[in-house]
């Protein structure tokens, strides 16, 4: 039997580590993989089923004229600044629930009070790890230049898809709450890593 | 280290649920035989989302293909050898290259399987079945879980009983390049369909808070 299980690895500038089992897919992301499956057209396919993290209704198609399918991501590339997309975290502590579409609290980007700078994001190039665990992770830098210490509760990824007259919109993939909550004080960093691994 | 949730790896819940269901059923159409597993997605499946989540033009051969070839994965179909999406629950009338398949070798599943060991051909000659038209249902969410179906119906018109050990997920990208996304095995002794029995394939495909 092999699984797929997710860690979210957050490791602070100080040197501490924190270690999260994830299991927090939501249920956007169930439609984004049932398109897929389906290679359903956007809109005419399956109608809006998700929503974005407006709380707007949009479509969760996988394709578009029969060979060129929907990129229902777009995200991993997320830039310098960008909090709208790609990792995310917040400060929320409210459970989990199969139709969040946004993080509980989120951090806004920015060296304001309450405010976290984000990285460009990352990820683990080259080909999915060998061994018994076959990985990939999703990476990003979060540096608190604020004025106090902040308290990181929660972490999400939020998807951007889109194709040609569909899109680009934002869409919470997977939300969790942490067991225990990341302190960051003023000057300090974390790195988030949200590790996929196909595990035996 | 200092673990923020307690749970060990052991234990550690799959973040994506996928689970089948075989059912037999006669001429009369009663249920003569069921099994049930779970969990056994692989390396092609997590290469696949992580193609999507990357969003990036790959510079590696980085997916394994049923004849055990090399290509690239791009998210946006934008070059050649892309191998996008993972159109799997319509795989059509007689076809084995997409959708749900079945074979009769059930040697352990590991992470690198790229296709089943002995699937069986499509057909009503000798150890063969006939494939049906796939299909599947669109997204239910019963909290905490939110779920759908891939499933198929497939026939035995082939004069003898044949032994199903093991099944699958096939997905085709285009070029009709074809990938394993998860292989399960029936334990011995596997589940029998007689000539002019047919059985219901489904997995059902959930995340769960």
């Amino acid at each position: 039997m092999t699984k797929l299980t997710g860690i979210i690895r957050i490791t602070k500038s100080t040197g501490e580590v924190y270690e999260h089992r994830m299991h927090s897919f939501v249920q956007n992301f169930a439609y984004l993989l049932n398109s897929l499956c389906a290679r359903l057209a956007p809109n005419g396919g399956v109608g809006l089923p998700m929503k974005d993290t407006a709380n707007t209704s949009v479509t969760a198609g996988a394709c578009n004229n029969g060979a060129s399918y929907y990129n229902w991501f777009y995200t991993a590339a997320a830039a310098i600044g960008i909090d709208t997309y790609g990792m995310v975290v917040g400060t929320g502590v409210t459970p989990v629930a199969l139709t969040d579409y946004k993080l509980d609290v989120p951090i806004a980007q920015g060296a304001g009070a309450g405010q976290m700078k984000y990285s460009a994001a990352s990820y683990q190039v080259g080909k999915i790890s060998s061994g018994a665990n076959r990985s990939f992770k999703l990476i990003r830098w979060f540096t608190n230049d604020s004025p106090g210490a902040i308290t990181v509760n929660e972490v999400g990824f939020i998807a951007r898809p889109y194709n040609t007259g569909v899109g680009p919109y934002n869409v919470l993939i997977c939300r969790d709450v942490l067991g225990a909550p990341v302190t960051v004080n003023s000057g300090e960093g974390i790195t988030v890593e949200m590790a996929f691994q196909i595990t035996a | 280290m200092i673990p923020v949730n307690e749970e060990t790896k052991k234990t550690h819940k799959p973040c994506l649920q996928v689970a089948w269901n075989v059912q037999v059923y006669d001429r009369d159409n009663k249920l003569v035989e069921e099994k049930s597993g779970q969990n056994s997605l692989l390396v092609a499946f997590a290469t696949k989302l992580a193609g999507l989540l990357y969003d990036t033009a790959s510079t590696y051969k980085d997916i394994t293909n049923t004849s055990q070839a090399a290509f690239y994965t791009y998210p946006d179909g934008s070059s050649g050898n892309v191998v996008t999406g993972m159109p799997c629950s319509g795989g059509g009338f007689g076809l084995t290259t997409t959708g749900i398949v079945l074979g009769t070798n059930n040697t352990a599943v590991t992470a690198d399987d790229y296709k089943l060991n002995t699937i069986i051909a499509n057909g009503t000659g000798g150890s063969q079945l006939l494939y049906l038209a796939g299909g599947g249902t669109g997204v239910v969410t019963a909290a905490p879980v939110s779920s759908f179906v891939i499933d198929r119906v497939i026939l035995n018109h082939s004069g003898g009983t044949i032994t199903i050990k093991e099944l699958g997920i096939y997905s085709i990208a285009p070029a009709g390049i074809t990938f394993c996304l998860c292989r399960d095995i029936i334990a011995d002794p596997g589940a029998d369909i007689d000539d002019g029995e047919y059985m219901y394939v489904k997995y059902t495909i959930s995340v769960t808070t």
